[in-house]
């Protein structure tokens, strides 16, 4: 019963892997990716200034935080505009599949695609044991952290990608809601009580990223992020539901 | 079954909703008599559809496509080999199976699309204009397999076609402003034109010059060989009509045209079955327009 519900989830998290490791624009972005990471990692934490291995680490996780949300975006942009401009939507649309199952394909196509890719700079933080030492935990908790925060990106993008006609259109949108996000801790202090609690809480990197660039779980980040998660994609299976049902 | 009506009568809206995309405004939607309007799982299960353009994923090799929507459709892993190689061997690609879908010809789409249909085997097949933008020879290969495919499943043509549907149908509905308006067998149909003995005849299609479609029509009507005579049109001073004669004296017509005064532009045989279908088409239209409509048309 569960093997035949995640058949199709396996099916489309498959095509659309397959489609991006096939593609020109899909190695653009991974060599695109590694070229940035790189090039902000050797600018901003390399410096020539003796620093600990521990700062650097974090600087580096703070590299990575900003361009997964940028990977984020570019991935998920593509999911729907891209089948609707080529008419082959009714292939998924038509199917006797469940639209929570449409969604949880692509989401997890644009999350194992971004994960590779993240995986793929780990290479960086390896480069900090040639000049001194470097915590495995505050890797493993800071990859952790970049996970999480490529899950709530791709699961808005996700959301955002269902509702937009174009390309363009889910970037911008999704863009639009990463941006608010970031913001929440400008949009705090410009904010009177209780207010400022509630827009300092949903900040997207100042309120719940920062501990895990230090090696440092919060349960309560945690449970941000997988809400951040969860409810982007519930809401896109309810929009891709009416849809199918308009 | 063939499905035919103007640009925004509801051909396509009705194929969507028999495709499980789209739910009906009002009514119920049967499947076996039992309603399947809130159970789109269900219908979608045993609908395969063409659409206009077909729905394709063009960086995928064909064989792996076909199989790839047998498993959305729920074809167990199993099964999927053996009934991809079926679907591929009745739609005649198997030639092709391994070349990717965006590399192949427009009339190789289309039977692509149509495996891709009929992969999961079902009981109704939806084809959105199958034959459009083919070229001869790949016409009469759609209009075979359409015909090959209406022996296993019930299937729904949708073509602004007229002379398609005629050829491949054996049942026409006919759609006006989302209302059928005709629902009938289609080798019953020339009854209606004309108790004769369809072997025997020949369909013409007759355009005179005038300004006056009573005295055009009275010429007609006076020649006694013609039977079934209709008017389908009046404008920019002429007249059409569309008419049958026997065959055997189908060659005097352009004659007594001629001596009765008529000037005769086009005189030619049509096909019969595609000539009654546009008969039934524009009569349906006209009677839709009303008077107002009619009016302004024949000033135009």
């Amino acid at each position: 019963m569960i093997r035949e519900k995640l058949e199709p989830i396996a099916l489309i998290l498959e095509r659309e892997v397959l489609a991006a490791s096939g593609s020109m624009w899909g190695w653009g972005i991974f060599a695109g990716k590694l070229l940035i990471d790189g090039l902000l990692f050797h600018t901003f934490a390399m410096t020539d200034t003796p620093r600990f291995g521990a700062e650097v680490l974090a600087d580096f996780f703070y590299i990575l935080f900003g361009t997964t949300i940028l990977l984020g975006v570019l991935l998920t942009m593509r999911l729907f505009p891209e089948e609707r401009s080529q008419k082959s939507m009714a292939l998924l649309m038509g199917a006797p599949i469940a639209s929570w199952q449409i969604i949880l394909g692509k989401y997890l196509s644009a999350l194992t695609i971004l994960a590779t890719i993240t995986a793929a700079s780990v290479y960086l933080p390896l480069l900090v044991l040639l000049h001194g030492r470097i915590s495995w935990s505050q890797v493993g908790v800071g990859y952790l952290g970049v996970t999480l925060v490529g899950m709530a990106t791709c699961a808005i993008g996700t959301w955002m990608s269902s509702i937009a006609r174009t390309q363009l259109q889910a970037a911008l949108l999704t863009s639009g809601v990463m941006v608010a996000l970031l913001l929440g801790w400008l949009i705090s202090s410009l904010s009177a009580p209780p207010l400022d609690a509630f827009f300092a809480a949903t900040s997207f990197y100042d309120a719940h990223f920062k501990g895990f660039m230090y090696g440092r779980i919060h349960t309560s980040a945690v449970a941000y992020y997988m809400g951040l998660t969860a409810l982007p994609l519930w809401f896109a299976s309810l929009q891709m539901q009416l849809e199918r049902r308009a | 079954m063939g499905l035919v009506g103007r640009n925004g009568a509801g051909k396509s809206t009705l194929l969507s909703i028999l495709a499980g995309l789209r739910t009906p405004s009002a009514g119920e939607l049967l499947l076996d008599g039992h309603p399947v309007t809130h159970e789109p799982q269900r219908l979608r299960a045993r609908v395969g559809l063409l659409a206009e353009p077909p729905a394709l994923h063009d960086e995928m090799p064909v064989a792996r496509f076909i199989s790839w929507c047998a498993g959305l459709r729920g074809i167990a892993r199993s099964r999927r080999e053996a009934m991809t190689r079926e679907a591929m061997r009745r739609c005649d690609i198997e030639d092709v199976a391994g070349k990717l879908v965006g590399e192949l010809s427009h009339g190789y789409r289309k039977r692509v699309g149509i495996a891709q249909a009929i992969v999961h085997e079902p009981d109704l097949l939806l084809l959105d204009e199958p034959i459009s933008g083919l070229d001869p020879s790949q016409i009469l290969a759609m209009r075979a397999l359409v015909r090959t495919l209406g022996e296993r499943a019930l299937v729904i043509v949708s073509s602004h076609i007229l002379a398609e549907i005629a050829q491949t149908c054996d049942h026409v509905l006919m759609l006006e402003d989302g209302k059928l308006v005709l629902d009938k067998p289609w080798n019953t149909h020339g009854q209606e034109l004309g108790e004769l003995e369809r072997e025997d005849t020949v369909t013409l299609e007759v355009v005179l010059e005038t300004s006056d479609s009573e005295d055009a029509r009275g010429i007609l009507a006076s020649l006694d060989m013609l039977m079934g005579t209709e008017q389908l049109s009046q404008r920019a001073g002429t007249a059409r009509f569309i008419t049958r004669v026997s065959r055997e004296d189908h060659h005097q017509v352009a004659r007594a045209l001629v001596e009765r005064g008529a000037n005769l532009l086009t005189l030619r045989e049509v096909d019969r079955e595609a000539g009654e279908l546009e008969e039934l088409f524009v009569r349906f239209a006209r009677q839709s327009d009303g008077p107002e409509e009619k009016g302004k048309g024949e000033e135009e």
